[in-house]
């Protein structure tokens, strides 16, 4: 079916509030309690009172497995909401979403503040039993877990085929690593700073070949959140608000051995791309930064091809030569993405790309930027989202 | 799975289930089957319930040729648990019926593996009752 273009113009809701604690190594706190920092900060960073919230969407917890979620956070941080959304679970695609399930709830009338919020300790936190045991998930438990796949084996395969269709080389995808390390230098709150080469990229260790230690994003403990409200209500917050102009979701697998061939799947990505930017009525020529969800080297280069801004297979020289990088035709992952600054599943690309549209980004700012693409990836690109934020309605 | 604690260092063994029950009993007779679609003749793989073309609940076993090319692969240099001995090769097997599969490539040195190598089918026992297919050069 066609889906309905202008069911965002009909009441608008907008991003008014971030907030990101300390990200890296940080012993000592619980999955609850990263969230309720980030609640915090998000909330002072609106200028709203908690009171003010009465929606909350929150995802899970890979240490702290919790039967429903949402509402173990909303008690524990002390707010009854009107509507809550509880363990939105599509992976690495839950982020981006959460900003469409939002927007839904608020077109819907049923909340207008709403709270989108995640933190885990999954650095100190995880044992190496719940490490399996997330590898395990990403797999088909009896007829693909038993063969050893590893969760960047599974992008391994993608990068294979990708290489073996289209010629793409190692050292195109370490440009990707290459440039989200360049970013997290700029970013305060980066876990990876160090500069690191394609060459260093090319000599880490192989995981699964052809990915390499440096193609694979970090794991670290931290929160994030982000507010989501009505633009009634978000004309007396602090902040100039951004605005969700278009969403798109798809799905065609969830275990990559029943993912269609490599160029269908990209197809299917472009067509629901092709739906969020109808929705916002814009062109990709009008986005000015990508915040694309970066779990490996692999899924940045296929999320370009996917989303249109370069052919299907020539993502590879697209990433070359400083194009993603700041000051380059389309600056991806200013703040160093999930490659380098945290893994909190994407939560920090959008904020990144509300500091964007705000002009806030300060040393990484993209001058005046007015639009914004953030995707998620969730699975083995078994879950796609696909959000358009621009600064005015 | 086993998930009995202790069992972490070994290989994952598959549990049979109701829909792949079937497929288990014919790995341990040296046999690939796959579900056949008796009414839209859609070939299934993994075992169902039902068809996810046209959800008829009819459905056969039949038995596969076992050959096959390798559609993609990676070789891993880390396992999930320390019962895999790397470097491994996980491969996506496209099967002459059509459908794709998970498995390894063994047999063979795991850098002689290539995208559209011919491959066929091979057995390893993991107990007394699973015997988990795996491919081998063709």
């Amino acid at each position: 079916m066609d889906i309905d273009r202008d069911f965002l113009k009909k009441r608008r809701a907008c991003l008014v509030g971030i907030g990101e604690t300390e990200q890296g190594k940080v012993p000592g706190k619980s999955s609850l309690q990263f969230h309720s920092e980030a609640a915090k900060l998000a909330i002072e960073d609106a200028g709203i009172r908690k009171e003010d919230i009465n929606g909350v969407i929150t995802a899970f917890s890979f240490v702290d497995q919790t039967f429903m979620h949402c509402t173990t956070f909303a008690e524990y941080f002390g707010i009854a909401p009107q509507f809550y959304y509880t363990s939105m679970a599509i992976g690495g695609s839950t982020a981006a979403w959460m900003l469409a399930q939002a927007a839904m709830a608020i077109h819907a009338g049923l909340a207008d503040v709403i709270l989108c919020v995640r933190g885990d300790n999954t650095l100190t936190g995880l044992t190496s039993e719940g490490m399996i045991a997330l590898i395990k998930e990403m797999s088909h438990i009896e007829l693909e877990y038993p063969y050893g796949l590893l969760t960047p084996g599974g992008y391994a395969l993608f990068a294979q085929r990708h290489m073996y269709e289209f010629g793409t080389r190692s050292e195109q995808l370490a440009a990707i690593a290459v440039a989200m390390r360049k970013h997290a230098a700029l970013m305060p709150n980066a876990f990876k700073k160090e500069p690191i080469t394609i060459e260093d990229v090319l000599n880490s260790p192989m995981i699964a070949s052809p990915l390499h230690l440096l193609d694979c994003c970090l794991v670290t403990d931290g929160g994030g959140a982000f507010i989501v409200a009505s633009e009634e209500k978000a004309r007396n917050m602090k902040h100039k608000p951004v605005y969700i102009k278009g969403v798109a979701q798809e799905s065609t697998h969830q275990y990559i051995s029943q993912a269609p061939n490599l160029r269908e799947l990209l197809m299917t990505y472009r067509k629901a791309a092709d739906k969020a930017f109808a929705m916002a009525g814009i062109q990709r020529k009008d986005i000015d930064v990508a915040m694309i969800y970066d779990c490996f080297t692999i899924t940045v280069l296929m999320s370009l091809e996917g989303l249109g801004f370069c052919e299907i297979g020539e993502g590879g020289p697209f990433v070359e030569g400083g194009r993603i990088e700041l000051g380059g035709e389309l600056p991806v992952n200013t703040h160093g993405g999930l490659l380098s600054q945290a893994h909190l599943g994407g939560m920090f690309h959008v904020n990144e790309a509300v500091r964007q549209l705000r002009g806030e980004a300060g040393p990484r700012q993209v001058p005046g930027a007015s639009h914004a693409v953030v995707t998620g990836n969730g699975g083995l690109f078994s879950s796609q989202s696909i959000v358009i934020l621009g600064n005015e309605p | 799975m086993s998930e009995k604690s202790g069992e972490k260092s070994k290989v994952p063994v598959p549990q049979k289930r109701p829909e792949t029950e079937k497929f288990w009993e014919g790995c341990k007779e040296g046999k690939l089957l796959l579900q056949k679609c008796n009414d839209c003749g859609e070939y299934i793989f993994y075992p169902r319930a039902l068809c996810p073309r046209c959800m008829s609940q009819s459905l056969s076993w039949v038995e596969s040729s076992g050959r096959g090319e390798v559609y993609t692969f990676s070789i891993h240099h880390r396992g999930p648990t320390p019962g895999f001995k790397p470097p491994y090769v996980v491969a996506l097997i496209d099967l002459e019926e059509g459908v794709r599969m998970m498995s390894n490539v063994v047999g063979c040195d795991p850098n002689e593996v290539k995208i559209g190598m011919k491959v066929k089918v091979t057995f390893e026992q993991l107990n007394e009752d699973i015997y988990l297919p795996k491919f081998v050069p063709a």
